[in-house]
C-alpha cells in the first residue's frame, strides 16, 4: 500500500501522522487529526481550507507553539530526520527562526507596538548567536548588525529608515514586509506563511508575494502557504494540500489540482469560486461545517458531500496516492489505488 | 426629478491642517433617489476615504467643503423632527459587529431598544413579533439567538443581527462599511445573501463600501471606484469589473488572483503606492505616479470625470469622451446599466 | 475643484528627527501645563466663591464670630479676625476681594488656622505632608512594584505551578478596605501581641529630629499602618496586572516573538510586561493623584500624625481656613501627577503622540 508518508525520498520536511488536540470543558476538539504531508526542498507548497479546518495549528505545531489546552497529541515532524515532537524545548528554541521561521497569521498585530522595527529583528538575531557562542552579547559589534537590519529591510522593498519606526508608523504592507524581514533573517530553510495577506487589498496582497516569492527564491528555502483563497494558491505555489476538518483531503500539484479535482470537497471548492465571466452571482458552499465537538463518523465529509455513499459513514478513508503525486483520501477511489 | 433621499453635493473632506492635513474625499458629489432600491459599491484600496464617506453620509462628520442634504436639507441644518427621520431611514452596518454589542446586556436589549426609542411596536407582543420577524428575515433562528449574551454568538451571528436590527427601523438605505470583511469566507456569503434579501423584499437600498471587488461584483449594480479620495471609475459593476477603463481599476482587476494558469499574476511588476506623496501629484492626477499610461498632461491637472461607453472615467485616455459638467448631475449611472440590467436607481455622480 | 492649499495627500508622513520631535513636545507641554494652571485657578475659584454663596450668612464669617465670641482664652486671634474682616471684609467689592485672595493663594498663604492659631496653614501643611507622604507614597509605590510583578507571574502561562494558589488570598485582599485590615492588624499585632505599637507616627513625648532613634521609632510606628495598605493594595494591582497579562499573552505579537526563538525572560520582560504595564501606569498616576483623600480613613485609624489626621480634625473643629488650604492641595496633586503622566505616557506608548488633542 502507498500511503503519504512514503511520498518522496528528499524532503526538507517530513509531517506523519500529525495529532493535534484541544481539551476544551466541553470536550475534545481533534483540530488536526492525522495528517501527513511532505515539504520539499524549495518547493511552495499550500495549504487551503475552510476556517476552522486546522490549518494554523499545523502552523503552530510545527513551530512546537501550542499553548494549553492544546498539545501534540501524536505523530512525528521531521526535519531532516531530526523529530521536532520530540525535541526538548531549549533544543526547539534554537530551531524556530534559525531553521523554520513563521509569519504567523494576522501579521498586521505581530510586531510589539512598543518597540522599534530595528530591535524587534536585532532581538531575534542575538537570541540565537547568544545561543551559539554562549556569551551574553554575541559576537557582532552594533554597527554590523544595523547594517545587517538596512540589508534585510532593503531585500523586502523597505527603506533602512524603517528600521527606527514604530509598528504603527508603518501601513499594513510595510509591517508584513517587516515580518518576512524577520522571517528571513537567520536564512532558515523552511517559511511558514499563515494567512500573510489577508488583510491587504490586491494591489499590496500581488507586491507582498512577489516580495516573499523573491526571498524564498534567494534562500532557496521551501514556503509553506497557508490560506483560504484558492485564487492565490493557484498563483503562488506548486503543490497544494486541500484540508477539511482538521484532516487533509486531497494533495496533488496546484496545476493538476485546478484542472481535475478528485475529491468531492475539492471540487466544491473550485467550482464555488467566483468568476467574473460567469452570469450567476453566488454560489455558495453547500452545508456547514460541522461542530470540532463531535464530528461525523466515518469520512468527516460525508454530511455535506454529493456523491457520499455506503462506506463513508461507516469506515474513515486513507490518505492514498491513486495517481503519481495525487493524494486523496475519498472511498471513490478506494479501487484505484496504484501499487 | 423628485429631491434624492441622501445627497452630496461637491463634499470635501480635511483631516488635520497645515502641513500635516489629509484630503480624505475631494469634491465628491452623488445622489441616491428611492424609486428604486438598489445596491452601490464604494470600492478602493485601504485609506482611499471609504469610510470617511460613509461617516458623512450617516452625518458623524461634517463636511469641510460642500453640503450633504437629507432630502433636500443639509445636515447641519435638520429639524428635531427630521433628525429623528433620519436617524430612522438611514442606517449603518459595521466592519466590527463586536463594536455594537454591551458584553453585559442580552442581545434582546440590542434589538428592543430601536423598537423603543423609535416607539414602532404598540405592544410587548408586538415587539417580540417584529424582532423574531427580523431575525428569520436575515436566516437566524430566533429562539436560538434570543435571550443570549454577545460572547455566546459566532461572528456571523453578530452581523446578522445587527442587520436584522437595523431592518427593524425600515429604512430607506442602509450604509455599510466593509460588513464582511471580518467574518469567515464561507459565512460570507450567506451575510450578503441577507443583505440582498433585505434589499429585493423590502426595498432598502445599500451603500455598501468594500475593498472586496469579488462582493461588490456578487451583489452590487452600480460600482464606484475611489482613489485616494477621488472618484476614479463609475459605472455598472459587472460593465466596470469586465471592461475596467481606467488604470487603476485595471490595476485592481489584474492583481486579483485568479485559478487561471495562463494569468502570471507573479510576474507584473506594479509601483508602490508609496506614502507622501508631495503636493505637486496632487495638482494632477493622483494616479500619475504609478499609471503605466502616464501622459505630461496628467501631472498637471486633475482629469475630470468622461463619460465614456458604459462608465464615467476620471482619466485623460478618455479625453476624446464628453465629460461630466460640474454640477450635471443628469447622467445616471442607472441610465448607463441599459436595458439588460434590472437596476434604475438614479444613481448620479459627478465631478 | 475646491481650493485647498497645498494639502498632503494620503496617510501622512512625520518626521523622525529629534528636533522635529522635541518642537511638538513643547508645545504640548505648554498646552498641558496650561491646562493644569486652569485646573487649580478652577479650585481655587471654587473655595473662594462656594462658601459665599451660600444662602444666609457665609460659614466662614459666622465661625469667626464663634471664635471671637468664646476669644477670649487664645491672645491674638482678635487680631486675625480683623485683618480677616479688613481683606474680605463687607465693605469691599466682591472682585478686590477675589484678587487678593488669588493672590494669597499664589503664594500658598492660606491664612491662620482657627483652631490652633496663631499657626498658619501652611505651616500645619509642612509639617503633617511628609508623614503622609513617607507612609502613602512609598506603601503604594512597594504595593504597586510587588502587586504588579506578582500579577504578571500570575498571568504568565509559564511561571510556577505553585503561584497560582496566590490567585485567591489576592483577590479576598483586594475586597478588605484597608482601613479595616487596619483594625484587625492593630488588635493582633499592637493590642493583644504588642509587637508595635497602638497608634502615633512616633512615641508620645519625644520630638521630631533627625536623628537615627527618632527615625527607628518613626519606622517601627509606621509598620503597621503601611502594611495595611501594602496588603489591601497589592491584590489590586495584581488582579489589574495579571488581567493585562492574559490579554497581552493572546496577542499576535507574543506568538511571534516565541516563533523568534527569545528566550522566556526576554518575552516576559520586553514584550508582555512591556505592554501590560501601561494601563497599569495611569491607575499608579490616579492612586498617587488620590493619596491624600485616601489618607484620611488609614491615618485617622492609626492615629497617624499626617495629612489625614489634620484634615479630619480640621473639619471636627470648623476650622474653615485649614479645610480649605488641604482641599486646595487635594485639587494640586491630582492635577500635577495627571500632568506627569500626560508629559511622561508618550515616553512609554509610542503610539501617543504629543500631536494629538
Ligand atoms: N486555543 C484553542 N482552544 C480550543 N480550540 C481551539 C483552539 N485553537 C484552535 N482551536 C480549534 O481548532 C480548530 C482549528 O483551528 P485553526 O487551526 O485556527 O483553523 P484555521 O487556521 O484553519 O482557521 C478549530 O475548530 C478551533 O475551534
Ligand atoms: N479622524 C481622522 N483624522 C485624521 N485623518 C483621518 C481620519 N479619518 C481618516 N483619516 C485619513 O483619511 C484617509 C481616508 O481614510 P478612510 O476614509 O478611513 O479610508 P478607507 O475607509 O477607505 O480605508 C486616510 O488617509 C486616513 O488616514
Ligand atoms: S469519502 Fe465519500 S463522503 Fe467522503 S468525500 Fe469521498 S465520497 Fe464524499
Ligand atoms: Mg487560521
Ligand atoms: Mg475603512
Amino acid at each position: 500500500m502507498t500511503t503519504a508518508t512514503t511520498q518522496t525520498a528528499a524532503a526538507t520536511l517530513r509531517v506523519e501522522d500529525l495529532r493535534v488536540q484541544f481539551h476544551t470543558p466541553r470536550g475534545v476538539v481533534r483540530a488536526v487529526d492525522g495528517v501527513s504531508f511532505t515539504l520539499r526542498p524549495g518547493e511552495r507548497f499550500g495549504l487551503v481550507g475552510e476556517s476552522g479546518s486546522g490549518k494554523s495549528t499545523i502552523a503552530l505545531a510545527l513551530m512546537r507553539l501550542i499553548k494549553p489546552p492544546g498539545r501534540i497529541a501524536g505523530g512525528r515532524i521531521l526535519l531532516e530526520d531530526e523529530d521536532l515532537a520530540a525535541l526538548p524545548e531549549d533544543a526547539m528554541r534554537s530551531v524556530r527562526m534559525a531553521r523554520i521561521a513563521l509569519i504567523p497569521q494576522g501579521a498586521m498585530n505581530s510586531l510589539n507596538p512598543v518597540m522599534r522595527v530595528k530591535q524587534q529583528i536585532i532581538d531575534g538575531i542575538l537570541a540565537h548567536e547568544r545561543e551559539r557562542s554562549g556569551s551574553r552579547n554575541g559576537s557582532r559589534s552594533k554597527r554590523d548588525l544595523e547594517e545587517r537590519v538596512a540589508e534585510l529591510l532593503e531585500s523586502v522593498g523597505l527603506r533602512r529608515e524603517v528600521a527606527e519606526r514604530y509598528p504603527h508608523e508603518l501601513s499594513g504592507g510595510m509591517k508584513q514586509r517587516v515580518c518576512i524581514a524577520i522571517a528571513i533573517a537567520l536564512r532558515p530553510s523552511i517559511i511558514i506563511a499563515d494567512e500573510p495577506t489577508s488583510a491587504l487589498d490586491v494591489v499590496v496582497q500581488r507586491q507582498i508575494m512577489q516580495t516573499l516569492g523573491a526571498v524564498q527564491a534567494r534562500l532557496g528555502a521551501s514556503v509553506l502557504l497557508i490560506g483560504h483563497d484558492m485564487g492565490l494558491m493557484a498563483q503562488f505555489v506548486d503543490r497544494v494540500g486541500v484540508m477539511y476538518g482538521g484532516k487533509l483531503a486531497e494533495i496533488g500539484p496546484t496545476r493538476e489540482i485546478f484542472a481535475e479535482p478528485l475529491h468531492p470537497y475539492t471540487q466544491m471548492l473550485i467550482s464555488s469560486l467566483p468568476s467574473f465571466d460567469r452570469e450567476t452571482s453566488f454560489v455558495k458552499l453547500a452545508g456547514q461545517p460541522h461542530s470540532p465537538l463531535n464530528p461525523p463518523s466515518g469520512c468527516v465529509f460525508h454530511p455535506r458531500c454529493p456523491r457520499a455513499f455506503e462506506p463513508c459513514p461507516a469506515r474513515v478513508p486513507v490518505l492514498r496516492e491513486v495517481r503519481p503525486d495525487r493524494f486523496v483520501s475519498c472511498h471513490l477511489y478506494d479501487g484505484a489505488v496504484e501499487s | 426629478m423628485t429631491t434624492p433621499l441622501l445627497e452630496l453635493k461637491h463634499v470635501t473632506k480635511v483631516f488635520g491642517h497645515g502641513e500635516g492635513a489629509t484630503v480624505a474625499l475631494s469634491d465628491f458629489s452623488f445622489a441616491i433617489g428611492e424609486d428604486a432600491a438598489t445596491i452601490v459599491a464604494v470600492a478602493g484600496e485601504s485609506g482611499s476615504g471609504k469610510s470617511t464617506l460613509a461617516r458623512l453620509m450617516l452625518g458623524f462628520i461634517s463636511p469641510s467643503a460642500g453640503e450633504v442634504r437629507y432630502r433636500g436639507t443639509d445636515l447641519r441644518r435638520l429639524s428635531r423632527a427630521e433628525r429623528r427621520n433620519f436617524r430612522r431611514e438611514i442606517q449603518a452596518i459595521f466592519q466590527d459587529p463586536f463594536g455594537v454589542y454591551n458584553p453585559f446586556y442580552r442581545v434582546d436589549h440590542l434589538l428592543t431598544t430601536p423598537i423603543k426609542n423609535f416607539k414602532l411596536a404598540s405592544s410587548r407582543a408586538e415587539a417580540r413579533r417584529q424582532i423574531e420577524t427580523a431575525l428569520a428575515t436575515v436566516g437566524l433562528n430566533p429562539g436560538e439567538i434570543l435571550g443570549r449574551y454577545p460572547h455566546q454568538l459566532s461572528g456571523g451571528q453578530r452581523q446578522r443581527i445587527t442587520i436584522a436590527r437595523a431592518l427593524l427601523l425600515r429604512p430607506r438605505l442602509i450604509i455599510a462599511d466593509e460588513p464582511v470583511s471580518m467574518v469567515d469566507a464561507s459565512l460570507r456569503a450567506t451575510i450578503l445573501e441577507s443583505l440582498l434579501t433585505l434589499n429585493r423584499e423590502f426595498g432598502i437600498s445599500f451603500i455598501y463600501i468594500t475593498h472586496d471587488l469579488t462582493t461588490a461584483y456578487q451583489i452590487s449594480e452600480q460600482l464606484i471606484i475611489l482613489y485616494r479620495g477621488v472618484v476614479a471609475e463609475a459605472g455598472p459593476a459587472k460593465q466596470v469589473i469586465r471592461h475596467p477603463q481606467h488604470p487603476y481599476t485595471q490595476l485592481l482587476i489584474r492583481s486579483i488572483p485568479t485559478p487561471d494558469p495562463g494569468q502570471r499574476w507573479m510576474e507584473e511588476v506594479v509601483a508602490s503606492s508609496g506614502e507622501g506623496t508631495d503636493a505637486a501629484v496632487w495638482q494632477g492626477c493622483p494616479f500619475a505616479s504609478r499609471c503605466p499610461h502616464v501622459m505630461p498632461m496628467c501631472q498637471e491637472e486633475r482629469p475630470p470625470l468622461y463619460l465614456t461607453e458604459g462608465a464615467a472615467v476620471s482619466c485623460y485616455l478618455y479625453r476624446e469622451s464628453p465629460t461630466i459638467e460640474e454640477g450635471d448631475l443628469t447622467v445616471t449611472l442607472g441610465a448607463l446599466a441599459g436595458a439588460g440590467s434590472r437596476g434604475n436607481g438614479s444613481i448620479t455622480v459627478g465631478s | 475643484m475646491v481650493a485647498i492649499s497645498q494639502p498632503q495627500v494620503g496617510r501622512q508622513t512625520r518626521s523622525r528627527s529629534a528636533t522635529a520631535l522635541r518642537r511638538p513636545f513643547v508645545r504640548y507641554a505648554i498646552r498641558r501645563v496650561g491646562v493644569f494652571l486652569l485646573v487649580v485657578w478652577a479650585a481655587a475659584t471654587l473655595n473662594f466663591f462656594l462658601p459665599r454663596l451660600a444662602p444666609g450668612q457665609d460659614p466662614v464669617r459666622a465661625r469667626l464670630g464663634t471664635v471671637l465670641a468664646q476669644g477670649g482664652s487664645v491672645s491674638g486671634i482678635e487680631e486675625m479676625v480683623a485683618t480677616y474682616n479688613e481683606k474680605f471684609g463687607l465693605g469691599e467689592p466682591l472682585w478686590l476681594q477675589y484678587l487678593r485672595y488669588l493672590g494669597d493663594y499664589a503664594r500658598f498663604d492660606f491664612g491662620y488656622s482657627l483652631a490652633s492659631y496663631p499657626a498658619r496653614v501652611l505651616d500645619l501643611i509642612g509639617n503633617a505632608l511628609p508623614w503622609t507622604i513617607c507612609l502613602l507614597v512609598v506603601s503604594t509605590v512597594i504595593a504597586f512594584v510587588v502587586g504588579t510583578l506578582a500579577g504578571a507571574l500570575l498571568g504568565w502561562t509559564r511561571a510556577p505551578r505553585w503561584l497560582g494558589h496566590l490567585f485567591m488570598p489576592f483577590l479576598t485582599l483586594s475586597a478588605i478596605p484597608y482601613y479595616l485590615l487596619g483594625l484587625v492588624l492593630i488588635y493582633f499585632l499592637a493590642f493583644r501581641s504588642r509587637v508595635f505599637p497602638l497608634s502615633g507616627g512616633y512615641t508620645v513625648g519625644t520630638e521630631p529630629a533627625w536623628s537615627w532613634e527618632f527615625i527607628q521609632d518613626a519606622v517601627t510606628h509606621s509598620i503597621l499602618p503601611a502594611l495595611s495598605i501594602v496588603l489591601a493594595q497589592l491584590g489590586f494591582w495584581a488582579l489589574g496586572m495579571r488581567g493585562m497579562m492574559v490579554m497581552t499573552e493572546g496577542e499576535d505579537y507574543m506568538t511571534f516573538a516565541e516563533a523568534k526563538g527569545l528566550p522566556p525572560r526576554t518575552i516576559f520582560f520586553r514584550y508582555a510586561i512591556r505592554n501590560a504595564l501601561l494601563p497599569q501606569t495611569t491607575s499608579l498616576a490616579l492612586a498617587l493623584g488620590g493619596i491624600v483623600s485616601q489618607a484620611v480613613l488609614v491615618e485617622v485609624v492609626f492615629g497617624y500624625p499626617g495629612i489625614g489626621t489634620l484634615l479630619y480634625n480640621a473639619i471636627k473643629g470648623f476650622d474653615y481656613f485649614l479645610i480649605y488650604g488641604i482641599v486646595f492641595l487635594v485639587i494640586v496633586t491630582i492635577g500635577l501627577t495627571t500632568l506627569i503622566l500626560d508629559l511622561v505616557y508618550p515616553l512609554l506608548d509610542p503610539r501617543i503622540t504629543y500631536q494629538r488633542q
